[in-house]
């Protein structure tokens, strides 16, 4: 209503046809519509902006987070090789020792030349068991050769 | 604009998913890579370790060669050895095959002990099951032993 107030409508000397009714609105303003609508754009342009940065932000971390590795340790128990190789060791050793007190027979093809091979014991002995027995010592009159270890 | 916006929007988040794909790929690459890597590194640092205990075991090819080395042995040592029993067992699952062999040693006390002494005291990987000296009837001794070894190929 107020709109209609605002028309000011005169009357000149003119014919009717030319009579028209001229509108002096206070409402038309092109220079506040532009600053209304640079304002929108702006608004727009700044949550565009703020939920590029709110992305950027949320999916930066793929770029930068490292990755470790998953742990790759091979299992490898070292003191049960060291244990087996030291037992080795020792049973070779006590192969060596007992290699070193056997007695070897001299075999001479002079035929009144007697060889050094021991007396048999007439005791009976008889052993039974599964653990390996001490080496016997005696006196070695030969190297003896060893068996293929 | 907006429209432009989106699928700018859409076409990130695709790359996005892609490239976390690319990441977890590289990233299990990476752990085989390091895997691999220690992997050869242990097999370098261990070699001799591993050789020597190889070393300790009987191979299957060598068992006719390593069976006639002790009978040598033996008729060098003037004993008169027999093998009774020489059988190769399979192993179960993870278990090595394994190499059954009886010897019967007949000769002069001392020899027969120290002979039997020299085969238990073989630094193979074995087991002893059978080991008795007795005196036979005709005054000489004899000793009866069996052994267990381990067999790789």
């Amino acid at each position: 209503m107020n709109f209609l107030h605002t028309l000011h409508i005169s009357k000149t000397n003119t014919s009717d046809s030319d009579q028209l009714p001229s509108f002096k609105s206070d409402t038309l303003h092109p220079g506040r519509e532009w600053v209304l609508g640079l304002a929108v754009a702006a608004l727009v342009l700044v949550g565009v902006g703020i939920f590029s940065a709110y992305t950027f932000n949320t999916s930066n971390t793929v770029f930068y987070v490292p990755t470790e590795p998953a742990d790759t340790v091979v299992p490898y128990r070292a003191s049960l090789i060291k244990t087996a190789l030291e037992e080795y060791q020792d049973l070779e050793d006590q192969y060596n020792a007992a290699l070193q007190n056997t007695v070897m027979p001299v075999i001479i093809s002079d035929t009144s030349a007697t060889t050094t091979e021991p007396n048999i014991s007439t005791t009976t002995d008889s052993i039974t068991s599964s653990e390996t027995p001490d080496p016997v010592p005696s006196d070695a009159t030969a190297e003896p050769p060893s068996l293929a270890i | 604009m907006c429209v432009v916006y989106g699928l700018s929007l859409l076409y990130i988040h695709n790359l996005t998913n892609e490239l976390i794909a690319l990441r977890d790929e590289k990233a299990e690459q990476t752990t085989k890579e390091n895997a691999y890597q220690s992997l050869i590194t242990l097999l370098d640092d261990t070699a001799d370790e591993r050789d020597t205990l190889a070393s300790r075991f009987l191979l299957v090819d060598e068992t006719a060669l390593f069976v006639s080395a002790i009978e040598q042995d033996a008729q060098a040592r003037g004993l008169l050895l027999t093998t009774t029993n020489l059988v190769r067992t399979e192993g179960e699952e993870e278990e090595l095959d394994t190499l059954l062999v009886s010897f019967q040693v007949t000769g002069s006390a001392p020899m027969v002990k120290q002979f039997s002494t020299l085969l238990t005291y073989l630094p193979y990987h074995k087991r002893v099951s059978e080991l008795r000296i007795y005196e036979s009837v005709s005054e000489a001794w004899q000793g009866d032993i069996t052994l267990h070894f381990s067999l790789i190929p």
